[in-house]
């Protein structure tokens, strides 16, 4: 009876897993992971600009760097494709801490971008979401210590406290104007709460 | 002449002595070290007599002194008409004298180190004990070495082992069963248990698949043990092999039954369930809280060994999401470059591994410092470097082949599994994973051990079989033997809190 049991509790293991069976082999040097999502919307397109990081094979003392790749779209899909066609790399958004929302993104624009979030499989809802006025600026800035700028705004934003998760936006209605913004001072990037800005 | 010895069954000696002796002579005609003395005897009696018997698998001191002195000078009043009866009743001064007219044992005799004595107008001969080849000696078994405990291993010597055996268990219910297989090895086995406590429907099947055993040479155990065994196309080894006389004593307690084979000091113990892979002697003879710690490390390593690389393989290429950021960057980092892809990366890494050890347990021992550099540096360092492999998968084959050294009964078992588990997890990820783990689970299931369940302790589970598996309890809480080997339950009368 109880080799029965077990063999039931197997076989249930097995199925249960069967999801978790995809074709998505990629071996670890294929792969990059994107620290940085930035979306502009301009001229009726997302521009997309995604910081990834660069490892440098030699493994020298700085063994990876951020890098820069940008694409455009007349939907958020077709933008991501685009991206994901101009390198041989898998770009791999498991891990991406934050997406910084640009120019023009009005609550309808966010809806289609948290859209997004929810049917990928690779995004998580946890994902942080910040505003700026130019996306693609503020992930352009060249950063003295080499940093990954994505790791180093979500750590930033911890300290704010901010309910600015993609969950938390999409049970606040959208609600853009809740979200900290990120504002270009010189070379020096620096984030600001909503209300602050609202007291500037 | 055909000398197999099948054909010297029923022959006997006749009362010509000159024919005998020629017989026999003419049997050993190609064995250089075979000797014959002759003497005459004219002690009261006049006969001529042969000493037949192998060269240095004879006591010179003990052949002289117990067949050839008294002979020539001892006078007696002979009781019998028989020559041999004479000679061995009131002549021989010797601790094992038989009679016998059979050709087939005194072949036998001379060929374990006896002497066979031959005489004039007599059908019967003489076998006397004068074995005196040389064994190995009581030392301690390299693979079951102890921190505390009994230190002595068995020897090459079938009779000095049941003799071991006999000072651990000194009683009349130990039970030494011989039989012979081999037909050109004429080995002898002794199937081994003791009778109040062993399963005798087992020790009957046990002594039938032995004697349909027919084989022309048994030289170890493991011979016996692959042709009797039931699970022949099993990883799992289900029958127990050890050189500890105390060992052996402790399973024979369990209920169990031992086939030891003369020229090899490895026995058998059967039946031999999963968790015995995981006890060691030391669990025994140290404190049980000590065991506890030793024997959960065990098990834990046996995962590890199995598991890591296989996990390691389904994460990384399947599902990066499961590892931190910075551990992904960092094995992307170590995998660029590198021509093999990860799947072939890992296999050969293990097959390396295995390699090393293979080596490592069959050089001599004065080499052991040059395979250490050539494992450490060579194979570890330096084929980093080279970028042959990376350094995260290196580390996990190397925790993984660590660990299952821990396991040393179940080294094939777990190697296989783990190439077996490495293969499904590369080209299906963790799913592959969890079928090759139900598929081994199922195989584990399935094995049956002389009647036993290989993993009794789940599919018969009892509070008293859990004793003595993951946990080693204390000496005064294993009162009962596990119920699978045995009837006879008891071991201890008095409880603990009597």
């Amino acid at each position: 009876m109880i080799k029965k049991i077990v063999f039931f509790i197997l076989i249930c293991f097995v199925l249960m897993l069967a999801g978790c069976s995809n074709s998505d082999y990629t071996e670890p040097e294929n792969r990059v992971v994107a620290s940085a999502i930035g979306v502009d919307y301009i001229n009726n397109e997302y521009n997309l600009t995604i910081e990834y990081v660069k490892i440098f094979e030699n493994l020298s003392e700085d063994k990876y760097s951020p890098k820069l790749i940008k694409g455009k779209g007349d939907s958020i899909n077709n933008a991501v494709l685009n991206v994901l066609t101009k390198t041989n790399k898998k770009i791999s958004f498991y891990h991406t801490p934050v997406i910084i929302l640009g120019q023009n993104i009005t609550p309808e624009i966010l809806n289609n971008i948290l859209n997004y979030c929810v049917e990928s499989t690779e995004i998580s809802l946890s994902i942080n979401l910040i505003r700026a006025d130019n996306a693609g600026q503020i992930l352009s800035v060249e950063n003295e210590d080499n940093d990954l700028l994505g790791y180093k705004l979500t750590e930033q934003i911890k300290l704010l406290n901010a309910k600015n998760s993609a969950l938390q936006i999409i049970n606040s209605n959208n609600n853009l104007l809740d979200l900290p913004k990120v504002v270009l001072l010189g070379n020096t990037i620096e984030i600001i709460n909503n209300g602050e800005e609202n007291g500037k | 002449m055909n000398k197999d010895i099948k054909n010297f069954e029923n022959k006997k000696i006749t009362e010509n002595y000159k024919k005998n002796l020629e017989y026999f002579k003419k049997i050993f005609s190609k064995d250089a070290v075979f000797r014959t003395r002759e003497i005459h005897v004219k002690n009261g009696l006049n006969f001529d007599c042969a000493a037949l018997f192998i060269d240095s698998m004879v006591n010179a001191e003990k052949f002289n002194i117990s067949i050839i002195r008294p002979l020539l000078t001892t006078k007696v009043e002979p009781i019998s008409k028989n020559i041999a009866t004479v000679v061995r009743k009131q002549i021989l001064f010797n601790d094992e004298v038989t009679e016998t007219n059979d050709v087939l044992k005194m072949i036998q005799g001379i060929n374990l180190g006896d002497t066979v004595l031959l005489f004039s107008n007599c059908s019967t001969a003489l076998i006397v004990n004068t074995k005196g080849w040389r064994t190995r000696g009581i030392s301690e078994p390299s693979d079951e070495r102890v921190q505390q405990g009994p230190r002595e291993g068995f020897d090459e010597a079938l009779v000095l082992n049941a003799a071991m055996l006999r000072r651990k268990l000194s009683t009349p219910d130990l039970c030494f069963e011989r039989l012979i297989i081999g037909r050109k090895t004429v080995t002898n086995v002794f199937v081994c248990y003791l009778e109040s406590v062993a399963d005798l429907k087992l020790v009957k099947f046990i002594k039938q698949e032995i004697s349909k055993i027919d084989i022309d040479g048994i030289l170890d155990s493991n011979y016996i043990n692959e042709l009797i065994n039931k699970n022949k196309f099993s990883l799992f080894k289900t029958a127990g092999s050890t050189e500890r006389p105390d060992i052996v004593a402790a399973r024979l307690l369990e209920g169990k039954v031992a086939i030891m084979v003369d020229g090899t000091p490895v026995v058998l113990t059967v039946p031999y369930v999963f968790a015995e892979n995981f006890q060691s002697d030391d669990d025994y003879y140290l404190n049980y809280i000590y065991a506890f710690f030793g024997r959960a490390l065990r098990y834990l390593c046996y995962n590890i060994s199995v598991m890591v690389p296989a996990l390691y393989m389904a994460v990384t290429l399947f599902h990066p999401n499961l590892l931190p950021a910075s551990f992904l960057i960092s094995v992307s980092a170590s995998r660029g470059g590198i021509p093999f892809p990860s799947f072939a990366e890992c296999l050969i890494l293990i097959l390396i591994f295995e390699i090393l050890k293979e080596t490592g347990i069959r050089m001599q021992q004065n080499v052991g410092h040059a395979l250490s550099i050539v494992g450490g540096l060579v194979v570890g360092q330096a084929a980093v470097d080279a970028k042959l492999v990376s350094a995260p998968l290196l580390i996990v084959v190397a925790l993984s082949g660590i660990a299952g050294l821990m396991v040393p009964r179940l080294k094939l078992a777990v190697v296989y599994s783990k190439i077996f588990l490495v293969i499904l997890s590369s080209f299906l990820g963790i799913f592959g994973f969890f079928v090759g783990f139900t598929i081994l689970h199922i195989h584990l299931y399935s094995l049956n051990s002389f009647g036993v369940d290989y993993v009794y302790t789940v599919t018969k589970f009892t509070k008293n079989s859990l004793k003595d598996t993951i946990i080693r309890a204390p000496w005064w809480l294993m009162i009962k033997r596990p119920f699978v080997f045995t009837k006879n339950l008891i071991r201890q009368k008095r409880k603990f809190y009597d």
